[in-house]
């Protein structure tokens, strides 16, 4: 496990040309499943996505399969893109409605792209809590 | 032993709703729709999301349909249950605030400033008791009276500008909301 703190600002190089393409940003993920679904390299209007589907290995880079890979937001991304909805620093809210802190940080399985333990202002929170992520909060097990 | 949460209504005022199936904010309440007669909350009416300039919603928020109220937020399952309550009747509400609280021994206790609601997850057994109003918050009206809550039973004598609680209740009275919920479960003891 690896926490998504110490990735953000990670060069993203793509295998096939061996150019740095970008710097990851931040995470797609889908709390429901716990599973990371894509990363957002770079920020504002020159942001893409990867999924992390073609991510080759996350390291002292993460290296992507082809620069060809990387695509525009969709338009359920284009929000975490802009920082609505984003996990690092969303609201943790317990379904009976008690606020536990925000997310500072995340534990995420480079490899298997699991989401791991998540490192509130208040505490932890496993991911098996985890109920859903919009723009308001981070929805989780009370 | 779990312990009980409870909230001043104008606490849960202004309160995000937000989705459980989503992480959405889908609505803040406005207020409480209460009926005395029942000893508890209908639902909410309900303002658009984002701040005190946003506008009312048409349709209000039962409390049937309501996962959870807590003191950051009142929770749904999806925002399926605010369109739940469009078309039917309004719920009964009646709002007490500004009436003035008697015992049945004729002394005055204080005006109603606020309703003390039970809080948790709405569902079987304890959480059946979920939106209760076990209490109000009142102002004596001599010069520098401080606000009491007075523990409310189960069931009330309610006019367009009286409450008449018990004279029993009178040494349950206290003004502080942790020691409440202690307060409520003895009158209400001793009344059985």
């Amino acid at each position: 496990m690896t926490s998504l703190s110490q990735l953000i600002g990670t060069e993203v190089v793509a295998r096939d040309t061996a150019e740095q393409v970008g710097a990851i940003a931040g995470v797609i993920v889908d709390v429901a499943v716990g599973r990371i679904l894509g990363w957002q390299v770079g920020r504002g209007r020159r942001a893409r996505v990867v999924d992390h589907q073609h991510v080759t290995g996350i390291g002292d880079a993460v290296v992507i399969d082809a620069e060809a890979s990387l695509r525009e937001p969709t338009a359920a991304e284009a929000g975490v893109v802009r920082g609505k909805g984003a996990l690092l620093g969303s609201l943790v809210l317990a379904d009976d409605g008690t606020a536990l802190g925000t997310v500072d940080d995340v534990e995420v399985d480079t490899d298997g792209g699991a989401l791991g333990v998540v490192t509130t202002s208040a505490g932890t929170v496993a991911p098996d809590r985890f109920r859903s992520l919009g723009t308001y909060a981070l929805v989780v097990r009370g | 032993m779990s312990v009980t949460l409870l909230l001043r209504a104008t606490e849960i005022s202004h309160r995000p709703v937000v989705s459980i199936a989503t992480g959405e904010a889908v609505a803040d309440v406005k207020d409480v729709l209460y009926s005395p007669e029942d000893g508890r909350l209908t639902g909410f009416t309900l303002n658009k999301h984002g701040g005190l300039f946003a506008g009312p919603l048409k349709t209000a928020l039962l409390l049937d349909h309501v996962y959870a109220v807590g003191t950051d937020a009142v929770t749904v399952e999806d925002i399926g249950a605010i369109g739940a309550a469009g078309g039917e009747p309004a719920p009964r509400n009646r709002n007490v605030l500004g009436n003035e609280v008697l015992t049945d021994g004729g002394t005055a206790l204080g005006i109603v400033t606020d309703l003390i609601v039970r809080g948790g997850v709405v569902g079987p057994g304890v959480g059946a008791e979920v939106g209760q109003v076990v209490g109000y918050q009142v102002r004596g009206t001599a010069e520098g009276a401080v606000e009491q809550l007075v523990p409310l039973p189960y069931a009330l004598a309610v006019s367009g500008t009286h409450l008449v609680v018990p004279a029993t209740v009178q040494p349950f009275l206290t003004t502080d909301l942790a020691d409440f919920g202690g307060a409520v479960a003895d009158f209400r003891a001793q009344l059985s």
